[in-house]
């Protein structure tokens, strides 16, 4: 009897392993780790060949002042010759390294295999005088993050 | 007797099931995260808009010179919808103009509640109830030197497996005085959705 109902159980736990793990193959990761990685300050200078580990490289960072508003430029390169569908956020920081409360959303984008984009932001107001840029790769599941800090 | 083991074990099986299924949970998200819910026009596709516009009319070379001595005086007409969706872009405008306030480069004058105030400004000035060395003035205004105005429009392409949505918002600032058009920038965004194979 015992034995009979072992089988039974053994029989239905296999079918719902299997469902089980159909499912999580299934399903989309919609919450990815994150990753941060930090610079140090760099003050007005721009900063060259400053790279990310998983294929994708920043060589480029600069800022400057538009029309009295602080400007972030930021080269990203894909190194890999698949293309990656990524997002960047810029967040703006004041004189004093005070994040400024701003809505700066994450941005899609897409850089084909071996391709290069070129990212431009904006500081909100006149108060911002650094930046720092997160960039999200959602099909690798991590988030790298530099900062950038202007003039003091 | 195995039979009706099997049957409870089944039983069992799809109430325990059912009642993971019927779990629900309610979380707040994070509002400036990359929204994919569906292919219809979203709140990333609002904020990457915004934010384009604004970046170019604050790095417009003339726009700069134009705000270098003064804040010009704004009016936001409406953007037209010509899409077949129905768009609330009255919240992109307002976003725009909210991101143009906060960076103190520009003034606005608000045509949207014009007969609020227009009502608040007669009852002061024509009401007895009102003290009339207090009341608001009328024909103080100041008057808008800009309109900024635009359009959205779409192009929607499918077939059994893809759909594909194409959106160009453009808006152009123009001045009201000599007619010119001193301002113009579009942002395209294009969205796919594909059918998978197992359907979800």
């Amino acid at each position: 009897m015992f034995v009979r109902l072992f089988k039974i159980l053994k029989f239905y736990s296999i079918i719902m392993l299997g469902l089980g793990y159909f499912l999580s193959i299934s399903a989309c990761d919609s919450n990815p780790l994150r990753l941060q990685v930090k610079a140090n300050d760099q003050g007005q200078s721009s900063v060259k060949n400053f790279y990310f580990t998983n294929g994708l490289e920043v060589h480029q960072i600069n800022g400057d002042y538009e029309n009295g508003l602080y400007r972030g430029r930021v080269t990203l390169r894909n190194a890999r010759s698949q293309t990656r569908r990524l997002q960047y956020q810029f967040t703006w920081y004041d004189k004093d390294n005070h994040p400024l409360v701003d809505d700066s959303a994450w941005t899609p984008m897409i850089v084909y295999g071996k391709g290069e984009r070129l990212l431009v932001g904006i500081a909100p107001n006149e108060t911002a005088s650094g930046f720092s840029i997160g960039i999200r790769d959602l099909d690798a599941t991590k988030v790298f993050k530099t900062n950038f800090l202007g003039k003091y | 007797m195995i039979k009706s083991n099997h049957i409870k074990i089944m039983l069992g099986i799809f109430c325990l099931v059912g009642l993971f299924g019927c779990a629900s949970k309610v979380e707040y998200g994070d509002d400036q995260a990359v929204e994919t819910v569906s292919i219809d026009f979203g709140s990333t596709d609002l904020q990457q808009i915004a934010g384009k516009m604004v970046d170019s009319l604050l790095t417009n070379p003339d726009v700069i010179a134009l705000t270098a001595q003064k804040k010009p005086i704004l009016v936001v007409d409406k953007v037209q919808n010509k899409t077949l969706e129905h768009i609330d872009l009255e919240s992109v405008t307002d976003t725009i103009v909210n991101k143009l306030i906060r960076s103190k480069k520009f003034q606005f004058t608000d045509m949207s509640n014009s007969q609020s105030v227009q009502a608040q400004l007669d009852y002061q000035n024509k009401s007895v109830y009102v003290d009339s060395k207090k009341a608001t003035r009328i024909g103080k205004h100041a008057a808008a030197e800009h309109i900024i105005y635009g359009s959205l429009s779409s192009i929607v392409k499918s077939n059994h497996k893809t759909k594909d949505v194409y959106y160009k918002f453009t808006l152009k600032m123009e001045n009201l005085t000599t007619g010119l058009l001193e301002w113009q920038e579009e942002k395209e965004i294009r969205k796919q959705v594909s059918r998978s194979i197992l359907g979800f």
